[in-house]
């Protein structure tokens, strides 16, 4: 797979965070793109982020959550292969359509980056 | 045209039909000169006297006379006379200046009279010309014996030799038919073979061959290093970077199996030793100047010190913070070495007491060298190639090239030449002291990943790997290629020259294994 040429997100002018895999410090997403902290993970809290960089996208697959059926498909850290969240493709749940395209990061997969 | 037309020889009419852009005067007034530089002087004599050509125009004669006897007066005065390329009085004032100038050089050095060197120079010289040509010579004089500024303001050493470079520098200005430039028929020859040269591109011979005025120059294969002579497999993990030592004894590869191996480079690569002590991915390795230390970045943050000889860790050093540490380079002296950091950092540590010397904030750095004239060059995620010149600590250039910048090489022979894989796809060879793009190679295929490339062979060649897992070979002069390899599968991640056998290289994949390079074996040896 070799050594990825990574984005950078840089946060140093605006207040933001930059999130980074905990494998490897990857720059993935920023504190300005989180649209809600109030989401759980496999393995705890997560964000519902608007976009995030530098990951690959695993199978597509249906999951049934507490919130309806979706189509989504874990994403991973395209360096060093962390698993860090998922992407929602569809789901048919109506109120629900504002996820499609988003992605969920996971609290403990993630660190905060300078 | 030519005003000293002699006696035509026999046969020159079918020569001059056959070669048109040949003078038969010309060329024997180049054989009369070439015969004197050959010290065939009484041939030389018998020539001009059998053609009745003359070398050198009678006033050009007069001229050299006078400037190699020292009679720099009447050098002068004849200044006159001479049929110059570009006839105003700007051109005479500087012929006038490099006259005095070698004038001014004798009275330093051969009359050691700084005294009557500084009047000429006051009251003759400043006059006739700008204040940079001033300035040198003035800081000459501060500097009397520093052998940079000597040859920069022409003082070759001694009086006769310096008389000649004076005549060499005039006869620049001087209508060439009039005076023919210094030996000039060996550099049509020396043009002619590297004319040759440059459209055989394969100049793989042995270190001995000759070439021949005889016959054109031979495309040569036979240390064109095109076959694998050792497989390394003891890595468990895609190897990201391998790398000589300087002296070409020892041979290291770093592996995302968080291992860094050291070989035997010269007894059949038999391994030394296993570093092991890093968590994560190893990227990056760089032995130091005298090769008894060798330099691991990985993925952890950390960067480590081994001991070449022993195999132990000496040290582990870190940007403080979570910083990550993705290459390095050391100072020739060996004293101080360079990490570099995605996190927006550079650092300089004391090689002895691994301390923080310098630190640098400021672009995301994806790779970086320093030179052997202490120079860091640094490529950026802003797209740049930075320039700090290490004993002062300031930023001397910044080249922004707009694409993505993954690793950079430096030359040995100019430090000023970088060599760039540019994603996608592309290498670039620069000049950043000049700002010149040299030469672009193109044919590997490099878009997603990191990749590293290196001169070769004399840096008379460009090697690179592939995102498909191939080696191209280019001739690093006119970007021709040379070579494809199938090497690896996956990305060819790294390759790298041994600095001391001129036709071996080595190459590192995805697939776990290093390839060390070599001429085919099945010809006869010689």
């Amino acid at each position: 797979m070799g050594i990825r040429y990574s984005t950078y997100i840089d946060s140093e002018k605006t207040q933001a965070t930059t999130f980074g895999c905990s494998g490897c410090r990857t720059h993935l997403s920023t504190s300005g793109l989180i649209l809600s902290k109030d989401y759980r993970g496999h393995t705890g809290d997560a964000y519902l982020m608007d976009q995030v960089v530098n990951v690959t996208l695993g199978r597509r697959e249906f999951r049934t959550m507490i919130t309806g059926r979706y189509l989504v498909s874990d994403i991973m850290c395209h360096q060093c292969g962390h698993r860090v969240g998922w992407k929602y493709h569809q789901t048919d749940e109506k109120n629900q359509k504002f996820k499609e395209g988003r992605y969920i990061l996971e609290v403990n997969t993630i660190v905060k980056c300078k | 045209m030519n005003g000293y037309q002699g006696n035509s020889g026999k046969g020159q009419g079918q020569l001059a039909q056959r070669f048109p852009e040949v003078d038969p005067s010309e060329l024997t007034r180049l054989i009369i000169q070439a015969l004197s530089d050959l010290g065939y002087q009484r041939s030389s004599d018998e020539l001009r006297d059998e053609s009745g050509l003359e070398l050198d125009s009678p006033a050009i004669n007069g001229f050299i006379e006078c400037v190699r006897s020292g009679d720099f007066t009447n050098a002068e005065l004849k200044i006159a006379d001479l049929h110059l390329i570009n006839d105003s009085d700007e051109t005479k004032r500087h012929i006038v200046f490099l006259i005095k100038r070698q004038k001014f050089l004798e009275l330093l050095y051969l009359e050691n009279s700084t005294q009557e060197a500084l009047i000429l120079l006051r009251q003759e010289v400043h006059e006739l010309t700008d204040t940079a040509n001033i300035r040198a010579l003035t800081s000459l004089l501060m500097n009397k014996d520093s052998p940079e500024l000597q040859r920069s303001n022409g003082w070759m050493g001694d009086a006769m030799l310096s008389r000649d470079s004076l005549l060499n520098d005039i006869s620049k200005f001087i209508d060439p038919n009039d005076m023919i430039p210094k030996q000039r028929l060996f550099q049509l020859l020396q043009q002619s073979i590297k004319y040759q040269q440059s459209k055989t591109l394969y100049q793989f011979g042995d270190e001995g061959d000759r070439i021949s005025l005889y016959e054109d120059v031979k495309s040569n294969k036979k240390n064109f290093p095109d076959t694998v002579h050792y497989t390394l497999t003891m890595h468990e993990d895609e190897v990201w970077y391998v790398t000589f030592s300087h002296d070409g004894r020892y041979f290291a590869s770093a592996s995302a199996d968080n291992h860094v191996l050291l070989y035997d480079a010269i007894n059949g690569f038999s391994l030394l030793h296993d570093l092991s002590g890093h968590d994560k991915q190893v990227m990056h390795c760089s032995f130091s100047p005298d090769d008894s230390m060798l330099l691991t970045c990985s993925f952890e943050s950390k960067a480590h010190l081994w001991n070449v000889q022993t195999g132990e860790l000496v040290r582990t050093l870190s940007l403080g913070g979570d910083s990550r540490i993705w290459c390095s380079d050391w100072f020739p002296d060996g004293g101080s070495f360079v990490l570099g950091s995605p996190d927006k950092e550079i650092a300089i540590f004391d090689a002895s007491s691994g301390e923080v010397v310098h630190r640098w904030e400021g672009p995301v750095v994806n790779d970086l060298k320093i030179s052997r004239d202490y120079k860091l060059i640094a490529v950026t995620y802003d797209m740049n190639v930075e320039v700090w010149d290490l004993r002062t600590k300031h930023k001397v250039k910044t080249l922004e090239l707009g694409q993505r910048l993954t690793s950079v090489s430096v030359s040995d022979k100019n430090p000023a030449q970088i060599l760039i894989n540019v994603s996608p796809n592309e290498l670039q060879l620069w000049d950043w002291s000049r700002h010149i793009l040299l030469a672009k190679y193109v044919g590997h295929k490099q878009e997603k990943f990191v990749l590293r490339s290196c001169f070769g062979y004399d840096e008379r060649v460009i090697l690179s790997g592939s995102e498909d897992g191939r080696i191209f070979m280019w001739n690093k002069e006119y970007g021709a290629l040379l070579g494809v390899f199938d090497a690896h599968t996956g990305n060819s991640n790294c390759v790298c020259w041994n600095p001391r056998i001129k036709s071996m290289f080595a190459s590192s994949g995805d697939d776990t294994i290093v390839k060390i390079w070599g001429p085919s074996r099945t010809s006869d040896s010689g």
